[in-house]
């Protein structure tokens, strides 16, 4: 015993001190931005270019973290007003009050859950302080039985409820991810205190839902937007409310590099209503509240449930970030009877589509677009006609948006908006959508600083690609060429492309510069479809690409050898990778190499945009 | 997350408890010292201040385990290098104890045929092997920590990582108290070496502290500047230690003021003719003296023995460790 203890301990000791010399290498590089909330992403670890953006403001110098050429369609969840909320509601007397906002089962949280149809009943919102808050009722879950009835539609649920009184106690069964759990619900009338419903992601994001928490839905200030599903059990909204005349949006990575914050942290201000106690308060667009009297603000969530916890009238401290300075704001909290809600957009059919960017078409605002879509007379933007395809069908624009500024840069008519649209970084896109106003974040567009038009784009480039890509799915069955020695690589033969790489891309490119025609491209896998890579921190494969014969060929990570030799004995004159060291980068530069640094995207991509001469080389070695 | 934060909480309770403990221990320890001062001016006060000394040893183990615990969970939890390398650091003196241990129950190991000499040397090898890690660890944390600064990271520790800079200001003070009082209590000259050791810990969970709250107010480079000071801190115990341990090995001569004072006491003794030589290594914490005494050609084997026995009873009196005495008569 005495004996194992003493062989025991200094090896547990040495171990923990492993363990924690490993964490300490992490810290630093850590992802500061992302904060304790890191819910289920998957997507984080699978696109290269997302993880690199949310990284970014934590991303180590060196070559190629400058600049981000985004060639990759992405699958950036910058998701439809970031958790824009409704900023109030005050609830009315009821009865049998429940405090769940319910919903139809979306079909992909069915089919993940293996629910049969005409299951459950989807919780789309839970009140705070309600009965179902107090049960642990919680957001996404599916209720299965209620009151020991199966559950198959929410208009069920509202009909046994019916027949219920306050203080009876209800049983519910519910799916949460894939459990069942079971609560009891004490019914209780409705309170008189300023509540607020915390909404789940919207229906109309279903497609997102389980792959991505979208902690909000962009609803109006003041007044419920989406007035669609009035269930029984969610109160109306009162006549009177708190009314600050904000609008507030969770701060995301782009927002963080656009707006240049130090973190994430509070929240965002995205449009400050005219008339309103915030403007009077001074509130300014792009300022971050952190504070609310002395209490940090992390969230849109906790901000509006301080605000509902106080009362018209009152005088609260707003501590706010503006331009790397903390101000504090006296604000009196207003009063304010709701708008009606604007009626859905139709899409004027004489509008032009002058432009395209990101994958949707845009043209000016005209007078009567706006006058249809409820806007104030006068409202100048460019208006979302339709959106098409990635990227801005990920980002959670729709039709009928209207971009009023992008990068803080007003966007009145077409020409404002290509010159504010041509920047290579990342953009901060802010869109009146009904009456309200908000920030979509925009990744890296994927250009360079030669930038490409509005007009000839973008959009055509990710299409032309996305055809690729699907000519290309065959790709992936194309074994490799066998093991390239390369310890004496003077014989590496590039072993063909069974399909050419992209016939019509090439055709279609008259703008193609004279680029080599023999390149390298590091990749994470030996195939077209991986990710580029750096070799920095991982180790790469090798795709080397013939352009004249529409070929390629890879070298295994561990074949690669020295770098620079390897890159002048097959003849390679450019190389292509997400980061790369300083050592490789003057070894390959001092052989004639050009290094395009900092591409992320898969290979097939980068090669187009390498054909285009779309992509910067890294200057200054 | 549950499991974590109530972790934390219980690590934290821990390490209240233990503080309070301490605290009351160091003041009853200083009233006792006062006390004994009072009646007969310092001193040991026999089995009683034996069984504190002990309590010492134990304290310092136990403070320190938790020290790296709670340094280590609220430095990864709070994103702090400074703190994970003060955490290091800890574990460091943790396996210094550890290893002394180990050495006390090697060297406690009888002698047999194939070693005769005993293992008294095991230690040092273990604590070689052992430090020369922890020197690899140390230089990973100034190349990171260098590395950190020079890349510009972001390092954005948060206000735990303070809370355990605070806590291991605190408790490792109050150690430092409680180890000197008893060193002083009981005139032992290595317990007080232990207690510095405690105080300088103390320095440098300040500097992890100054580092966090540098981060805090914007100044990024701070906290793994800490970092850096602690590993070279690190550095330093493990190449004093690395030294100590080679030194050892190759029997290297014991203080010379030890000698000194034996050569002195000896000359004092009856029945002999001069002093040869007298030379002692460490085994590990066991001291060996070779005594070699030039005694008269007449005298007895009788009187040469009282004078082996006379001499192995100087020696131990002189010094206060566990030591094995050889002595050896030469004719004049």
């Amino acid at each position: 015993m005495n004996k194992a203890l003493t062989i025991l301990a200094p090896i547990s000791v040495l171990v923990f001190i492993v363990i924690l010399a490993v964490m300490y290498g992490w810290v630093g590089t850590m992802d500061t931005t992302m904060g304790g909330e890191t819910p289920e992403r998957p997507e984080l670890n699978t696109a290269a270019n997302q993880t690199q953006l949310i990284n970014n403001p934590t991303f180590p110098a060196g070559i190629g973290s400058g600049q981000i050429q985004l060639i990759n369609k992405p699958t950036f969840p910058a998701g439809v007003g970031n958790g824009q909320i409704q900023l109030i509601n005050q609830i009315v007397q009821g009865s049998p009050y429940i405090g769940m906002g319910l919903a139809d089962v979306p079909a992909a949280l069915s089919q993940e859950l293996n629910l049969k149809a005409g299951v459950g009943v989807y919780v789309k919102s839970v009140t705070i302080a309600s009965p179902a808050e107090k049960a642990g009722v919680k957001i996404g879950d599916v209720i299965l039985k209620f009151d020991g009835k199966n559950a198959a539609t929410h208009q069920q649920i509202g009909e046994i409820l019916k027949t219920k009184k306050a203080g009876s106690v209800i049983k519910i069964v519910i799916n949460r991810n894939g459990k069942k759990k079971s609560f009891h619900i004490k019914l209780e009338n409705a309170p008189n205190l300023p509540n607020t419903a915390v909404s789940a992601p919207n229906n109309s994001q279903t497609q997102q839902i389980g792959v991505q928490q979208n902690n909000g839905q962009a609803q109006q200030n003041g007044s419920t937007q989406q007035t669609s599903p009035k269930n029984p059990f969610e109160p109306p909204p009162a006549a009177s409310k708190i009314w600050m005349g904000a609008d507030i949006q969770d701060i995301d990575a782009v927002m963080q590099l656009q707006f240049s914050l130090p973190d994430t942290r509070g929240v965002i201000v995205s449009h400050v209503s005219a008339n309103s106690p915030a403007i009077t308060a001074g509130l300014q667009t792009g300022d971050v509240i952190r504070r609310f009297n002395d209490t940090r603000i992390r969230d849109v969530n906790q901000f509006q449930s301080l605000i509902l916890k106080s009362q018209p009238g009152n005088q609260i401290q707003l501590t706010v970030l503006r331009k790397g300075s903390q101000i504090t704001l006296p604000l009196l909290l207003g009063e304010q009877t709701p708008t009606p809600a604007k009626t859905p957009f139709l899409g004027p059919a004489d509008i032009a589509i002058e432009g395209t960017w990101i994958g949707m078409d845009v043209g000016e605002l005209t007078g009567n677009g706006a006058a249809d879509l409820g806007l104030p007379a006068g409202t100048q933007g460019i208006l979302v006609n339709d959106v098409e395809s990635p990227p801005a069908t990920m980002l959670g624009f729709t039709t009928g948006d209207v971009i009023v500024a992008v990068n803080g840069q007003p966007t009145p008519d077409m020409k404002n908006f290509e010159t504010a649209t041509q920047k290579q970084t990342s953009a901060v896109v802010d869109v009146i959508r009904g009456n309200k106003h908000l920030f979509i974040s925009v990744p890296p567009p994927g250009f360079t600083q030669q930038g490409t038009k509005i007009n000839q784009p973008l959009d055509n480039k990710i299409k032309q690609v996305a055809m690729t890509q699907q000519v290309a799915q065959p790709q992936q069955t194309i074994q490799p060429c066998p093991s390239v020695q390369t310890q004496n690589q003077q014989t590496i033969q590039p072993c063909p492309i069974q399909q050419p790489l992209t016939q019509q891309g090439v055709q279609q490119q008259p703008n193609t510069k004279s680029v080599p025609q023999r390149f390298g491209i590091f990749a994470s896998n030996p195939d077209l479809n991986s990710t580029v890579y750096g070799n920095r921190f991982q180790n790469p494969y090798l795709i080397m690409v013939d352009l004249s014969s529409n070929s390629f060929a890879v070298i295994d990570p561990s074949n690669i050898g020295n770098i620079a030799d390897t890159f002048s004995s097959n003849n390679l004159s450019a190389l292509v990778c997400s980061d790369i060291s300083q050592q490789a980068a003057s070894e390959l530069s001092a052989k004639g190499v050009t290094i395009y640094a900092g591409v992320v995207g898969t290979p097939n991509r980068a090669i187009d945009s390498y054909q285009s001469g779309s992509l910067t080389p890294v200057k200054g070695l | 997350m549950m499991m974590l934060k109530f972790f934390a909480v219980v690590l934290i309770a821990a390490i209240i408890i233990f503080a309070a403990f301490l605290y009351r221990g160091a003041t009853k320890l200083e009233e006792e010292n006062r006390a004994a001062n009072a009646d007969k001016g310092g001193g040991c006060s026999g089995a009683s201040c034996q069984k504190c000394a002990q309590r010492v040893g134990v304290v310092n183990i136990i403070g320190n385990i938790l020290m790296i615990c709670i340094k280590g969970y609220m430095g990864v939890a709070g994103r702090s290098k400074g703190l994970i390398a003060d955490a290091i650091h800890s574990s460091a003196d943790l396996l210094a104890t550890i290893i002394m241990i180990i050495g006390l129950r090697i060297s406690d190991k009888q002698t047999d045929a194939q070693y005769p000499y005993g293992y008294g040397k095991a230690e040092y090898i273990v604590s070689i092997c052992i430090y020369l890690f922890l020197l690899c660890i140390g230089s990973f944390i100034i190349y990171n920590g260098v590395w950190t600064i020079v890349e510009g990271r972001i390092v954005n520790p948060c206000l735990s990582a303070a809370w355990g800079a605070i806590f291991s200001i605190i408790i490792n003070e109050l150690m430092f108290r409680q180890s000197i009082c008893a060193g002083k209590h009981i005139n032992s000259p290595s317990m007080q070496a232990k207690a510095w050791e405690s105080r300088s810990d103390v320095y440098s969970s300040v500097a992890v502290l100054i580092g966090i709250i540098g981060a805090k107010l914007g100044f990024h480079w701070m906290d793994p500047l800490a970092a850096v000071i602690v590993g070279v801190i690190i550095l330093k115990i493990c190449i004093e230690q690395v030294k100590d341990a080679v030194l050892n090995l190759m029997d290297k001569s014991y203080d010379e003021d030890y000698i000194e004072d034996i050569n002195k006491s000896l000359q004092k003794m009856e029945n002999i003719a001069g002093i040869k030589k007298v030379v002692a290594r460490e085994l590990g914490p066991i001291l060996e003296f070779e005594v070699n005494l030039y005694v008269m050609p007449d005298i007895s084997v009788k009187i040469g023995e009282a004078v082996k026995r006379e001499a192995y009873n100087i020696v131990t009196a002189i010094v206060d460790r566990k030591s094995t005495v050889k002595v050896r008569l030469f004719a004049k």
